[in-house]
C-alpha cells in the first residue's frame, strides 16, 4: 500500500536515482524561483501606499531573517541567505507533497480501496534530506573555520582531549538526526494520509483535516530545520565552543 | 518456517518499539511543555525565548522518537535478517 522505497529508478553507470525525486525538485525549484523574480520585478522599494501582496512578502521575508537573528543577535544577518534558503525550500517542497493529482483504485488484502495519488514530496525521499542535513552540516564547518580559524577545532578537544570521540560524535549524530526527522515527519504525514484515504469509499472531503495538520506539519519542520541549523552555526562561531 | 517466524518477530517487535518510544517522547513532551507554561504564566514577557527553546526542546525529544521510527521501518520494509 505504502513503501518506502517505492520510487521510480533510473539506473546510470552503476549508480542509481530516483527520477521523481529528482524532478520534483525541480519542479519547486523552478517554482521558488519563479516567484523570487516576479517579488523583483513587482515589488517597489519604496513605495508610497503598501499592496497587499508586498506586505505579506515582507512580512513573510521578516519571519524567516528574524529565525537567525532571533538566535544569535545582529551579527547572525550574514547567515541570512543560507538559512532562509533552506527554510523556503524546506516549506516549499513539504507543501507540494500535499498536492493531490489522481486517485486510484487498488486490491488490498482482497478488499478494493481508494488511494490517492499525491505529488511526489522531494523530502518524501531520504536522500533529499540526507542531502539537506550535509549541506547544513558542512555549512556550520565553514562558518566556525572562517570565524575562529584553527581555534575552531579547539571545541572538539575541550574541556581536555579524553572528550574527543564524545564530541565527535555529537557533531556527527546532529546531521544524522536532522535528516531523519524531516523524512520521518513527511513519511509520517504520508503515511496517515494513505490510511486516512483508505478508510472509506469515496474519499472527497474527508482527508482534508489530516492535509490541514499536514500543512501545519510543513511549517513547522522548515522552521525547526532551519532554527536548529542557526543554533548549531551559533554555537560554531561563537568564540567559547558551546 | 525460520524465515517466517523471523518475519513475525520483527513485525511484532516494531511495534512494540514504536510503542515504548512513542509513550517515552509523549510523556517528556507533556513534561516540558507543562513547564514552559509554568515559566510563561510567570514571566509573559519571556514569552520568544521559553518559546524557542521549547521548541528545539520538542524537535529534541522528537527526535528519540523518529529513531524508534526508523529501527521500525526497517525491521518490517528492509530487515537485513529476512534474505
Amino acid at each position: 500500500m505504502i513503501q518506502i522505497g517505492d520510487h521510480v529508478k533510473w539506473s546510470f553507470l552503476t549508480l542509481s536515482f530516483n527520477v521523481d525525486t529528482i524532478i520534483s525538485s525541480i519542479f519547486v525549484s523552478l517554482i521558488i524561483v519563479f516567484l523570487a523574480l516576479l517579488a523583483k520585478i513587482f515589488l517597489l522599494k519604496k513605495a508610497k501606499t503598501i499592496s497587499s501582496s508586498q506586505a505579506f512578502l515582507e512580512v513573510f521575508y521578516l519571519f524567516s531573517a528574524n529565525i537567525v537573528t532571533g538566535v544569535m543577535g545582529e551579527k547572525g544577518k550574514k547567515y541570512v541567505p543560507f538559512v532562509s534558503t533552506l527554510f523556503i525550500f524546506i516549506l516549499f517542497s513539504n507543501i507540494f507533497g500535499l498536492m493531490p493529482i489522481t486517485e486510484i483504485e487498488e486490491l488490498f488484502f482482497g478488499k478494493i480501496i481508494h488511494r490517492i495519488i499525491f505529488l511526489e514530496s522531494p523530502t518524501y525521499d531520504l536522500n533529499t534530506t540526507v542531502a539537506l542535513a550535509i549541506c547544513s552540516f558542512f555549512a556550520v564547518q565553514y562558518y566556525g573555520i572562517k570565524a575562529n580559524g584553527l581555534k575552531y577545532f579547539k571545541r572538539f578537544i575541550s574541556p581536555n582531549f579524553l572528550f574527543l570521540p564524545l564530541n565527535l560524535l555529537e557533531e556527527l549524530s546532529r546531521p544524522m538526526s536532522l535528516a531523519i526527522r524531516l523524512f520521518g515527519n513527511a513519511f509520517g504525514k504520508a503515511a496517515i494520509l494513505a490510511i486516512f484515504v483508505s478508510l472509506v469509499v469515496f474519499p472527497i472531503f474527508y482527508p482534508v483535516p489530516i492535509m490541514a495538520l499536514g500543512l501545519f506539519i510543513a511549517f513547522l519542520q522548515a522552521y525547526i530545520f532551519s532554527l536548529l541549523t542557526s543554533f548549531y552555526i551559533y554555537s560554531a562561531v561563537s568564540e567559547e565552543g558551546h | 518456517m525460520d524465515k517466517i517466524l523471523i518475519q513475525v518477530v520483527s513485525v511484532v517487535s516494531a511495534a512494540f518499539s514504536l510503542a515504548i518510544a512513542g509513550f517515552a517522547a509523549a510523556n517528556a513532551q507533556g513534561k516540558a511543555t507543562s513547564s514552559a507554561l509554568e515559566a510563561l504564566a510567570r514571566q509573559p514577557e519571556a514569552k520568544n525565548s521559553i518559546t524557542q527553546a521549547l521548541i528545539v526542546g520538542l524537535a529534541i525529544i522528537e527526535s528519540i522518537a523518529l529513531y524508534a521510527l526508523l529501527i521500525a521501518i526497517v525491521l518490517i520494509f528492509a530487515n537485513p535478517f529476512v534474505k
